[in-house]
Order: structure tokens, then C-alpha cells, then sequence
């Protein structure tokens, strides 16, 4: 699974840090999404869509 | 977009809070363990974890998330399963080894005991975790008062 998190991001202009304490978690499960290194559930999954102002299927790649 | 809260205290600040509140435990539970008093240290730890657990609610920053869980879970169930390995194989050394030491033999036996004990442990969370986890904090603390209490009891009992 991939995703763009990185791309909306950084269009949004905010930090992972910005980004981790707006979605309740901690900076470096925002790096490790990023990296595609961790899998998150659907409840983050659903927070950071909402922090992002966009939705999990635009987020997130399901078909890789 | 933040959540404004009540909640006062900031992750290095808490840090540094616990690191003290045990070193202090460190050192009162010693210096009364060396004289000899069991029930003062056992009140100190209930004290001092419920100190600790109502600082940790009232951190602003996340500690924890769902990733530190989820690692969490898989490294418990791993040392569970490297312990019960180790003190089985330990244990029928020691077994073996009986006319050596007779010390040995109570040795394996309590390696055993703690490997059964441990199993039972963790069937116990497990099953509680399964069946009836979604429960309020308050549940879950009540709960922990519950199981204090109890072993508190039995400590009374016993000493």
C-alpha cells in the first residue's frame, strides 16, 4: 500500500509535526506513513484524510 | 483545529516528573525493604501509580499512539514467548542437574511455576482484551483498584 501524504502535505503547507498533532499521534508514525513503512488504521487513516481536507481513497493506494 | 482542554502539563515536563517520582521510589522502597517493612513500599507504589497515571492524563502531547501499541503488543508476546523458551530449557537443566544441587530442583520447579503462571497471565489479559475491551477509563481503573486491593489483601494476609 502507498499513499500521498507526503504531496497533500506539503500542498497544505503544513509539518509532520503540524500534521501529528492535528491527527493525535506522534511525529514519527507520520514519518513511517510517509515512507509507507506502517500501515495505519482505519480510524487514523480516516484522521489524517480529515486533517488533509481530502479522502482515504485519494490518500491512500490499496492496489500496489 | 486543536483541541482546547484542561490538561496542563507538557511531555518533557512529565518526563522529567516520573524520572524523579522513581528514583524516589528507588529509594524509599530500598531503604524499607532493608528494614524490613513490605507493607509501606506496596501503599508507595499504589500511590505513586496513581500519581503517575493521573500526570499522564493530563499531558497535552501524545505519548503513545496507535503504532507504540500495536509495537508494543508484538515485543510483549515476543519476550513472553523468548522467557517461557529459555526458563523451559533452563528448567529441565536445572532438573537434570538435581543431584548436583538439590537447591536446583526448587529452582526448576519455580521456573516452572513462573512459566505457568505467566501463561495463565496472559491468557486471562487476553481473553479480557477479546471479550471486553472498548469499556470506559473509569472501568479499566476501577478494575486496577480492584486487583491492587486485592493483592494488598492477600500481602496483608501473608506478612
Amino acid at each position: 500500500m502507498t499513499n500521498n501524504i507526503r504531496e497533500f502535505r506539503t500542498k497544505l503547507g503544513i509539518t509532520q509535526d503540524e500534521l501529528a498533532k492535528l491527527a493525535k499521534v506522534r511525529r514519527e508514525t507520520i514519518v513511517f506513513l510517509e515512507q509507507g513503512k506502517y500501515n495505519p488504521s482505519l480510524n487514523l487513516a480516516h484522521g489524517v484524510a480529515k486533517v488533509l481536507k481530502t479522502t482515504i481513497d485519494a490518500l491512500f493506494n490499496f492496489e500496489d | 483545529m486543536l483541541i482546547n482542554s484542561n490538561k496542563f502539563m507538557k511531555l518533557e515536563n512529565y518526563k522529567k516528573v516520573r524520572l524523579v517520582i522513581v528514583f524516589i521510589l528507588a529509594m524509599v522502597i530500598s531503604q524499607l525493604i532493608l528494614l524490613q517493612n513490605y507493607i509501606i513500599p506496596i501503599m508507595v507504589m499504589i500511590v505513586t501509580t496513581l500519581i503517575l497515571f493521573y500526570l499522564k492524563e493530563q499531558v497535552t502531547e501524545v505519548i503513545a499512539d496507535e503504532r507504540d501499541y500495536a509495537i508494543g503488543g508484538q515485543s510483549a508476546l515476543m519476550a513472553i514467548q523468548v522467557f517461557s523458551w529459555l526458563a523451559a530449557i533452563l528448567m529441565f537443566v536445572l532438573y537434570a542437574k538435581k543431584n548436583v544441587n538439590p537447591a536446583y530442583e526448587q529452582l526448576a520447579f519455580l521456573l516452572s511455576y513462573s512459566i505457568c503462571f505467566l501463561m495463565i497471565i496472559y491468557s486471562l489479559i487476553f481473553r479480557f482484551y477479546n471479550k471486553i475491551k472498548g469499556l470506559k477509563k473509569s472501568v479499566y481503573l476501577g478494575l486496577f483498584l480492584l486487583i491492587t486491593f486485592i493483592i494488598v489483601g492477600v500481602s496483608f494476609i501473608i506478612l
